[in-house]
This record gives structure tokens, sequence and C-alpha cells, in this order.
């Protein structure tokens, strides 16, 4: 297999995500270790996993060379999307 | 639609990058459909956050019987066959059809296995006797993941398809396009599990 392919920026998003979702999964495992607020803890996490979504859509779905109409879009649901689960976990919209 | 912009390559590239001009990956219908499925996805999210915040004790104590190395393995597997999709389709955009047969291949594999990881899931839980009906937890669980897992099914049977086809198939516009049309679907399975997994299994 031709093992240039692999070097290149998708590759290393890939190990981005690959490192956030293990971050993720530390900070989900030290609940009550870091900082005793489960809101504050549901907060970071859904940053962590929004911006995880922003990487896919940016650079796997090539959103960042379309036309800004569609990228708008994009974070417009990422956006909306994140401001939603915000307000109900943070108690806010509860 | 379409602007045009040039723009120099990036330097992880392992070839010259040729000036990029802005333009749509796959066609409008097919990213129509996605922020479609995308937005209905978060407002089920939304009504599962709203819902655990009303039942909270009941939702945590669910949620501890998942298996979060399950989802683990399951957000392995996903990200990877991502990061083969794309790689295929740069592959493809190269005429390098064979190397893009393998890459859609390993992704399909890695779908394959995140449907028997979460097959396994659903049969331990009905197994236990926990089904949809269970409580307010399950009902959002098999109703988002069940869906999800639909999702990943359609993704598999096409992924495994192109995987053949492409050695037959001439790279032009037109098979490109469809190509990208599938791997952003295929990326939109992952990006919704990327959600799925924190939300349901993860959140305090």
């Amino acid at each position: 297999m031709n093992k240039e392919i692999f070097h290149s920026r998708e590759t290393l998003v890939w190990a981005i995500l690959i490192l956030v979702s293990f971050i993720t999964w530390i900070l989900s495992a030290l609940h009550g270790v870091l900082y005793t607020s489960p809101a504050i803890n549901s907060v970071v996490i859904l940053l962590l996993a929004f911006f995880k979504v922003r990487l896919i859509i940016m650079y796997y779905m090539e959103v960042i060379d379309a036309p800004v109409t569609l990228k708008y879009s994009c974070d417009l649901w990422i956006t909306a999307s994140f401001v939603g689960l915000f307000l109900v976990v943070s108690g806010i919209a509860t | 639609m379409s602007d045009t912009f040039l723009r120099k390559g990036n330097n992880f590239e392992s070839e010259t990058s040729p000036k990029k001009v802005k333009r749509l990956p796959g066609d409008e219908v097919i990213w129509v459909f996605l922020l479609g499925d995308m937005t209905v996805f978060s407002c089920v999210f939304i009504m599962f956050a709203y819902y655990k915040a009303a039942s909270t004790d009941i939702f945590l104590q669910s949620q501890a019987e998942l298996s979060i190395a399950a989802g683990s393995i399951n957000m392995l597997l996903l990200l990877t066959s991502s990061l083969f999709v794309i790689l295929a389709l740069k592959s493809a955009r190269k005429s390098s059809v064979n190397l893009s047969s393998k890459l859609l291949a390993a992704a399909t594999l890695c779908g394959a296995g995140f449907l028997a990881v979460k097959a396994f899931e659903f049969y331990e839980k009905t197994s236990q006797g926990i089904t949809f009906l269970t409580n307010d937890f399950y009902t959002f669980y098999f109703l988002i993941t069940g869906i999800h897992f639909a999702h990943v099914v359609v993704g598999v049977a096409v992924l495994m398809y192109f995987s053949i086809a492409i050695r037959k198939q001439r790279m032009d516009e037109k098979n490109i396009n469809i190509l990208e049309s599938v791997g952003s679907y295929w990326h939109m399975t992952d990006l919704l599990w990327v959600l799925i997994f924190p939300i349901i299994y993860l959140l305090p």
C-alpha cells in the first residue's frame, strides 16, 4: 500500500480526534476529582465533542474548501446544537 | 452557490498541492439531506438532555449499566473508518483505484466491526430484559442508537459496494462526485457517534 497517502493533513486530524477522545474519557472517569460540578464537567465534555465534530466536518467532509454558504450552514448547526445542549445541561433551560 | 477563491495547499500534504478552488463536495441534494438528518438528531439529543434533567437519578443509574469500553471501541472504529474513507477519496482523485478500493474495504471492515459491537450491546441489554419500554433513558437509548445503527448499516453496504465497483469505474468528475457524497454520508454517521457516545454514555 502507498504509505505516502497517510502522510497528510487528514491523518493529523485523525490523531487529534483520537487524542481528544482519550482526554474526554479521562475527564469523564475523573468526574468529581477535577471539579465537583456535573454541569461544568458536562459542558467541557460537550465542547470537546463539538470540537471533534467541527474537525470532521471541515477536514473529512471537506467543508473547509467548500463555498461559504455551506460552511456557514454547518457552523450554524454546530453552534445551535451546542447552545441548545448547553442551556439544558447547565440547568439554564430546565 | 459556488465562490471562486484561490488558496495555497498546506504543508501536511505529501505531494505538492495545487491552488485550491472552493467547490461543493458531493451535491446540493446530499447536503440538504445530511444537514436535515443532523438537525433531527440534535433535536433528539436536546430532548434527551431535557428528560435527563427531569429524571436524573434514573438516567444516571441506567447510564452506569452501559459499557464505556464498547462505546470507546466503537468511537475508535468509526474515527478510523472516516480516515480511510477520506484517504480513499483522495486516492480516487489521483486515479489510484486499487488503493482507493483497499481503503474503502478497510473502512467497510471498521463499520462492520462497529455493527458487531453495537449488536452485542443490544443483545446483552435485551437478554437482561431491558428494552425500549424499560424507562425513559432506555427509550432514548434504543431510539437514538437504533436509528444510528440503521444509518451505519446503509453506510457499510454502500462502502462495500463502492470498494468493489470502483475497480471497474473510470474516475471521472461524475464518479468522484458520487464518491464525495458517499464519503460525506459516512462522515455524518461518524460525527453523530462522536456526539451520541458522550451525551448518552459519559455526561454526568
